[in-house]
């Protein structure tokens, strides 16, 4: 004798209890997931933070060594240590002019280029370039 | 499955267990979440709750071309626990040892003394051992509780608090257990001595002490932030359990006026003249007369701010900053006084002549020099060889002449002039008997005195030559700067700007006069009587001062010192206040620069007296040379020299 009635009463509830198991089952394996997952980000962040001011750090200590290294009385420490010779320019060895000393240095350099030359000057040829 | 064995009474049994299982749950939940839970969430949160705090960097001080001067260094304190070291270990210690810079003997006995008794002396003298240190020293080590045998437990002792970065991610590299590091910061001067009165220090506990250290704590010191998070049983923090983060707040950076290159100018000139003089002390002031700006500002005796604590109670008289704190009888220099406030009241001109040969001058019944309560009233004046060559003239001198061969007579005479009141009145004006409103140092306002009082005409008829009036170095070349600034007296300025960590300028502090003085024509007289000073060869007093090719301006001082041991007068001319101020080119002032040099040793000069043209103006030459070219001061006089001859190759 066949039951589909019964079967067919069973069998849904079945159904809607294993779904139900099943999506709660993924509702807390997603849950446990994403606390994993912020747990991982959390921390990431934390070493991203932690490298972040271990780069500072190194930053600041680099900026006070050089800072202790430029020392005026360090550097005339080495400048003597290493036999360097650097002395500052006498007041009659510097020379303060208005002019661009580049151009000023430039045209004298010409005009003493021209002036030991022995062969007149005749003029300039240009030539194009094709 | 038999019947049997699935019987009612089992069904009932085993439903009654399990009913009791979750019945049993159930309570203690109920224990748990609600009749117990206040006192399980305060032992939940004092077990797992923690607050981390998040310490702000102090900010900078940097020069005015952002060199650094003071910042936060970060260290890491190197500390061991004893107790907790492991066997395995201990070949790793040479190791360890070599990266902090200890002998091995020395860590190894830190590392193996587990134990300290109860009472220890602490180490005798000077030759106490960093070990030693390291053992008793109270914030070297942490002690425990005494045990029966009277034995106190080593917790922790210090092996190193210089420990760099690199160093410290090596020694962790060791691994060694039972050692470990706290980073901390630290504050640095990397170029020691220089500007140290005007940097002040913060103290071991990281608290400001003097100098702008202190008066700019506010901006310097930034708010510390914290995290309200969970650890876990190894102490660790859970950061997913972060539920509050105050981020710090780092302290702003200043960036002062000062040049650190200038300043070590004025400091390397400071050393010479120590060590040729020895004077008490000295102080050398650079500025920029158009704005204020202070370039130097250098005492001597000074100090260094990173070894503060290692001074001698004999050597802490070297922190003051003498340059604002200290009074002295500024002398000749302070003429400027009388003859600018003559001049700009319209009661002389340049071409004005006075009788510098008079014996007695006479205001209001008394005489130049003393009263007639003192005795004959009759002139007398300091036997100073020079002013016995000076005091025979041929003719009455001019103002100009007076001001180029500093005569007192001449002065004194231009101050009766003008009276006790206008006098007074120009004085204050120029910044005397009150305070610049300079922010570190203790600054003194001087003394002055006032018309009135009992004693004001004893005082008034030596003022115009500097005497009977107290200033600071700082005042006497504000009113050199009065002059360099055509007239208007300015405010002196240390700090140029206040900016955040970013570089983002928060505030900046600009050229600010305090008021006008004189006017521009007196100004610019002024600076042509003074002129002569230094340009006029020997009719000046102090030639030693010219640079070729530039127009130097300034006035020598030298002052006999008041005795300090209760009898009233002068010292002998052996212990004289010797000074020069001035400023260059004159036509276009760039840099003022007062030397003044207090008990020169009179037996390193020439003469037997430490004038100001001898141990000041030279000084103040030398410092002019340097500055030339670092600032780029061009020449108000074309000279041909060999450099000139040379760039334009051979032509003139």
């Amino acid at each position: 004798m066949n039951t589909p009635l019964r079967s067919g009463f069973i069998n849904p509830a079945l159904a809607c209890a294993l779904g139900f198991l099943a999506c709660s089952g993924a509702t807390g394996v997603g849950a446990v997931w994403l606390q994993h997952q912020i747990s991982v980000a959390a921390n990431e962040n934390k070493a991203l933070e932690q490298r972040i001011a271990a780069v500072r750090r190194s930053s600041e200590q680099l900026s006070a060594e050089i800072a202790f290294e430029s020392d005026t009385a360090a550097l005339l420490q080495r400048n003597s240590q290493m036999k360097l010779g650097m002395v500052a320019p006498a007041l009659d060895q510097q020379l303060t002019i208005a002019e661009d000393p580049i151009r000023h240095l430039s045209a004298k350099q010409g005009r003493e280029l021209f002036r030991n030359s022995n062969e007149p000057f005749t003029g300039l040829r240009l030539a194009l370039g094709h | 499955m038999s019947k049997g064995f699935a019987s009612t009474y089992r069904i009932i049994l085993l439903a009654v267990l399990v009913f009791s299982a979750f019945a049993g749950l159930g309570a203690r939940l109920v224990w748990l979440h609600v009749l117990g839970r206040d006192e399980l969430l305060s032992y939940i949160q004092q077990a797992r709750a923690e607050i981390l705090p998040d310490y702000a960097r102090r900010g900078n001080i940097l020069d005015r071309n952002a060199a650094l001067l003071a910042g936060s260094v970060p260290l890491n304190i190197l500390q061991v626990d004893p107790s907790d070291l492991r066997p395995g270990d201990e070949a790793k210690w040479p190791e360890l040892a070599r990266l902090i810079g200890l002998p091995l003997p020395a860590l190894t006995k830190i590392l193996t003394t587990k134990y300290r008794s109860a009472v220890t002396a602490p180490p005798a003298g000077g030759s106490a051992s960093r070990l030693a240190l390291n053992l008793t020293g109270e914030d070297d080590v942490k002690l425990g509780d005494a045990d029966a045998q009277g034995r106190r437990l080593i917790q922790w002792a210090k092996l190193s608090d210089q420990v760099s970065e690199s160093t410290n991610a090596e020694i962790a590299k060791l691994n060694i257990h039972g050692v470990y590091s706290t980073r901390v910061y630290r504050r640095a001067y990397p170029h020691g001595e220089l500007a140290s009165h005007l940097i002040g220090f913060v103290n071991q506990e990281q608290e400001p002490v003097q100098g702008l250290e202190r008066y700019l704590d506010f901006y310097l010191r930034g708010e510390n932030g914290w995290k309200e998070s969970e650890k876990d049983g190894h102490q660790r923090e859970l950061a997913q359990f972060r539920s509050r983060v105050v981020h710090p707040a780092d302290g702003y950076d200043v960036v002062l006026t000062i040049d650190a290159v200038v300043q070590s100018i004025a400091e390397a000139e400071l050393s010479g003249i120590a060590a040729k003089y020895h004077p008490a002390k000295a102080t050398i002031i650079i500025s920029d007369p158009r704005t204020g700006y202070l370039l130097a500002l250098a005492n001597y005796p000074t100090f260094d701010p990173n070894s503060y604590n290692k001074l001698t109670k004999e050597q802490q008289p070297a922190m003051q900053n003498v340059a604002v704190n200290s009074m002295y009888e500024p002398g000749s220099v302070f003429k400027i006084v009388a003859v600018a406030g003559a001049l700009d009241a319209g009661l002389i001109t340049p071409q004005s002549r006075f009788d510098c040969t008079v014996p007695t001058a006479w205001y209001k019944g008394r005489s130049g020099g003393r009263s007639p309560a003192d005795g004959p009233a009759t002139w007398k004046l300091r036997p100073i060889p020079k002013e016995d060559v000076t005091d025979h003239f041929d003719h009455p001198l001019t103002v100009a002449e007076i001001i180029a061969h500093s005569s007192n007579k001449g002065t004194v005479q231009i101050g009766f002039a003008m009276g006790d009141d206008l006098l007074y009145k120009y004085a204050r004006a120029f910044g005397f008997g009150e305070l610049a409103g300079f922010p570190v140092g203790g600054e003194t306002p001087g003394r002055l005195g006032h018309p009135g009082t009992a004693d004001w005409y004893g005082r008034f008829t030596r003022i115009p030559m500097g005497q009977s009036v107290d200033v600071s170095v700082l005042q006497m070349h504000r009113a050199m700067s009065v002059i360099a600034a055509g007239g208007n007296l300015l405010v002196p300025q240390i700090v140029r700007e206040i900016k955040t960590s970013t570089g983002e300028t928060v505030f900046r502090y600009g050229p600010a006069v305090q008021r006008r003085v004189i006017s521009a024509a007196t100004a610019h007289t002024m600076a042509g009587l003074l002129w002569g000073v230094v340009n006029k060869g020997k009719e000046g007093s102090a030639p030693e001062a010219a640079i070729a090719g530039f127009d130097v301006v300034g006035k020598t001082g030298t002052a006999q010192k008041v005795r300090t041991d209760g009898v009233p007068g002068y010292l002998d001319h052996h212990h004289v206040i010797s000074s020069f101020i001035g400023f260059f080119p004159a036509d276009n002032p760039q840099v003022d620069i007062s030397v003044v040099v207090d008990d020169a040793d009179s037996h390193a000069t020439p003469n037997g007296t430490a004038y100001g043209h001898v141990v000041a103006a030279p000084a103040f030459h030398n410092i002019a040379l340097k500055l030339i070219p670092y600032l780029d001061i061009r020449p108000n006089r074309l000279e041909v020299s060999r450099a000139t001859l040379a760039f334009n190759g051979g032509q003139q």
